[in-house]
């Protein structure tokens, strides 16, 4: 049980910030913002999970039971789509997506801060690579982040002034299949920062290696959120996390300022919460769509969107997939789904016909019997023969492609389909654009090329999965003008002074990185951004 | 039928286990059992495969030789394929894939003599039977999987666990 607070929002009594969602950034601001002394209340449209009591990993029918926890609430977590259909893969609850996520935690390369500086393309961050570095180390020490330090490191790391906290995950037998196949190409697999301890940190185990992080971590040796800030958070006394309550409005007084957050507990009642500051923290879908929802006279395109961008500018990482067929058992579900990374493509080569470029991972995640029984789709006399041939040789790749962000691809609100408490659902459109499309024609040769040279029998043609990545960034973006972007260098919207956004769509791109802990080290960033208005006299 | 169904689906031989060693049909009555909306589906879905069999082999699915059952079965199969939704489609191949999700639709011309409702359950039955065969414990013996992921973990990532 969460401890009591010692405080209660009232109207009367305004809270200090008020968050919605509480994810990477929401349960890093929460904790931060706690810890400074301010007041703070959590909205979360999911629920709370418990580790040892939710997660259904040790069953025997874990491949049907464990995927159904964080699965979408279909009257809640509606969706349409525009164009391409587009997967969304998103989890609801104290955690948020961390729940879910393979916790891979790679820091963002300098050269994503200023890509219209360097490629000429997209727009520069308003912040430098050297500016986040501190927090980035901060999270990666509450995390318990493991990597490879000194000569086992990848030598496209960034700069880094501290070392990471716990020693790097040992490869299974498939990464070090396809580390063969890397090896000989020159290209470098290295073991990719993983928010999942080696030793015993802060109180929680070091990892099983058990391979299901995607379904909640029983032993919570995972770093999600729930497990890591969540917990300092509520120990300061001043955060009260509310899950199953979902955000329908931000209103504004008559100073222009945000007032208030109007949202729907699991009953469908209507509630009013009432802050010095709102931070938003929902994700690049959800966030975008409750500033919409917030139209008011003063705001008629919807809150903080006076330059017409919120909801623009979406992004998600090109996710290609590709599976390879070895003749050796690789048994890949044992240890972390997540085995190992490959940066050589990650910047901007001038021979390309693409500007920027992709992080290649290997992904032993759902080699389980019933995941490759049904990837193989047949049945009959065929299908155990073809089970015995493939199973536990069988190893994938993915991808995180850079999409470069582009002002059509949007989260907008749907003008027909409501949601179960009546609200529009996002209407997302994502589709490959022309850098994109370029990249998209060069990374399925290099998968195959990897997997031949590892020496795979069979490959499985590489496959693009638009959604798939679940990386959703870039719909509030940061800028200094006021013109081009919704929010500033600290997150805080231009039009609205205590208005902040807490989450991935403050990206201006999205590099070739999973995007948790560049989220999260944003938030921190954030949160003392807050404090120090809190200190001035500005909140 | 269901047992029969099963069977065909993951058949039992002298090289490994199959549905019928695995007890699949009866873990799917169990299923069914405890939701009338599935026992509903199911029954609606066993009836139309068996009119599917009368109308294209002449007699009742379980009348019919393993043989003449697998036809059908891959008849039903063959639809089901032709209206799946695919990402990478061509603009051609969605119109086709349209026009025959119209014509094999439960109100369509196609739909008549069972097809309609088969080519929707039979997919769902193909996964529920693989679903049952491959979460049982002589299945992953047979396959040696060393599973489930918790509460063990895996100290040794190259050994079978308990190895």
């Amino acid at each position: 049980m969460p401890p009591r607070v010692a405080f209660r929002a009232s109207r009367q009594q305004p809270v200090g910030v008020v968050i919605v969602g509480c994810g990477a950034g929401g349960g890093v601001l929460a904790k931060e913002l706690s810890e400074a002394g301010l007041t703070v209340l959590v909205l979360e449209a999911g629920r709370r999970f418990i580790a040892g009591v939710d997660y259904r990993t040790a069953e025997r029918e874990f491949e049907v039971t464990a995927p159904t926890v964080f699965a979408p609430e279909p009257s809640r977590d509606r969706h349409t789509c525009h164009g391409t259909a587009f997967e969304v893969s998103r989890v609801k609850g104290v955690g948020g997506s961390t729940l879910a996520y393979l916790a891979v935690v790679p820091r963002f390369h300098p050269s994503d801060f200023r890509v219209r500086s360097e490629d000429g393309i997209a727009d520069d961050w308003p912040l430098t690579y050297e500016e986040l570095e501190s927090y980035y180390s901060e999270v990666e020490y509450e995390l318990g982040v493991s990597g490879p330090d000194g000569e086992d490191a990848s030598p496209f790391e960034p700069v880094r002034t501290a070392p990471y906290p716990t020693p790097p995950h040992e490869f299974n037998k498939a990464s070090l299949a396809i580390k063969r196949g890397a090896d000989r190409l020159g290209w470098h697999l290295r073991r990719e920062p993983l928010a999942i301890p080696t030793k015993p940190w802060h109180g929680r185990p070091a990892c099983l290696r058990a391979g299901a992080c995607m379904f909640g971590c029983a032993a919570e040796a995972k770093s999600s959120i729930d497990v890591t800030y969540v917990p300092k958070a509520e120990a300061t006394g001043r955060v009260e996390i509310r899950p199953r309550c979902v955000a329908r409005e931000v209103t504004v007084g008559d100073d222009g300022r945000a007032r208030s957050v109007v949202y729907l507990d699991a009953k469908g009642q209507e509630h009013e919460v009432f802050g010095r500051v709102v931070v938003l923290a929902a994700s690049a879908i959800e966030t975008p769509r409750l500033l919409v929802m917030s139209r008011s006279r003063r705001f008629p395109a919807g809150l903080a969107n006076g330059s017409g961008l919120v909801g623009r500018y979406f992004m998600e990482h090109l996710a290609v997939v590709a599976f390879g067929v070895f003749d050796e058992r690789l048994d890949a579900w044992r240890g972390t789904p997540a085995g190992g990374s490959i940066q050589d493509f990650y910047e901007t080569d001038r021979p390309n016909a693409f500007a920027r470029g992709f992080t290649i991972e290997v992904n032993c995640s759902r080699q389980w019997p019933l995941a490759v029984a049904r990837r193989l789709g047949v049945w009959g006399a065929s299908h155990r023969a073809r089970m015995k041939d493939v199973f536990g040789r069988m190893v994938g790749l993915a991808t995180v492609g850079e999409q470069l962000p582009d002002v059509r691809n949007t989260v907008e609100l749907d003008p027909v389909v409501k949601d179960s408490f009546g609200l529009p659902v996002p209407r997302i459109t994502c589709e490959a654009r022309d850098n994109d499309r370029a990249m998209l024609r060069v990374i399925p040769r290099r998968l195959t090329e990897l997997l031949e040279a590892a020496g795979a029998r069979e490959i499985w043609e590489p496959a693009y999965m638009p959604g798939w990545s679940a990386h959703y960034l870039g719909t509030c973006r940061m800028g200094r003008d006021p013109r081009t972007s919704v929010v500033d260098a600290w997150c805080r919207a231009h039009e609205v002074p205590n208005l902040y956004v807490g989450d991935g769509s403050v990206f201006v791109t999205g590099a070739a990185a999973n995007p948790a802990l560049t989220i999260m080290a944003l938030a921190m960033r954030t949160a003392e951004g807050i404090v120090r208005a809190f200190r001035d006299g500005h909140a | 039928m269901l047992s029969a169904l099963a069977e065909l689906i993951v058949p039992s031989d002298g090289d490994g286990p199959g549905a019928r060693d695995t007890r699949v049909a009866e873990s799917l009555e169990r299923h069914a059992s405890r939701s009338a909306e599935v026992r509903a589906r199911y029954a609606r879905g066993l009836a139309a495969i068996d009119l599917v069999a009368r109308r294209h082999a002449g007699s009742p699915f379980l009348g019919l030789p393993p043989a003449r059952q697998l036809d059908v079965l891959g008849r039903i199969h063959a639809v089901a394929e032709r209206v799946r939704w695919r990402r990478d489609a061509s603009w051609a191949a969605r119109v086709r894939r349209r026009l025959a999700r119209v014509h094999y639709s439960v109100a369509g011309w196609g739909a008549r003599h069972g097809m309609g409702e088969a080519h929707v359950f039979f997919p769902r039955l193909v996964d529920d039977v693989l679903a049952q065969f491959w979460t049982s414990r002589q299945a992953w013996q047979w396959v040696s999987y060393d599973g489930p992921p918790m509460s063990e973990g895996y100290p040794d990532l190259g050994t079978p666990r308990g190895a």
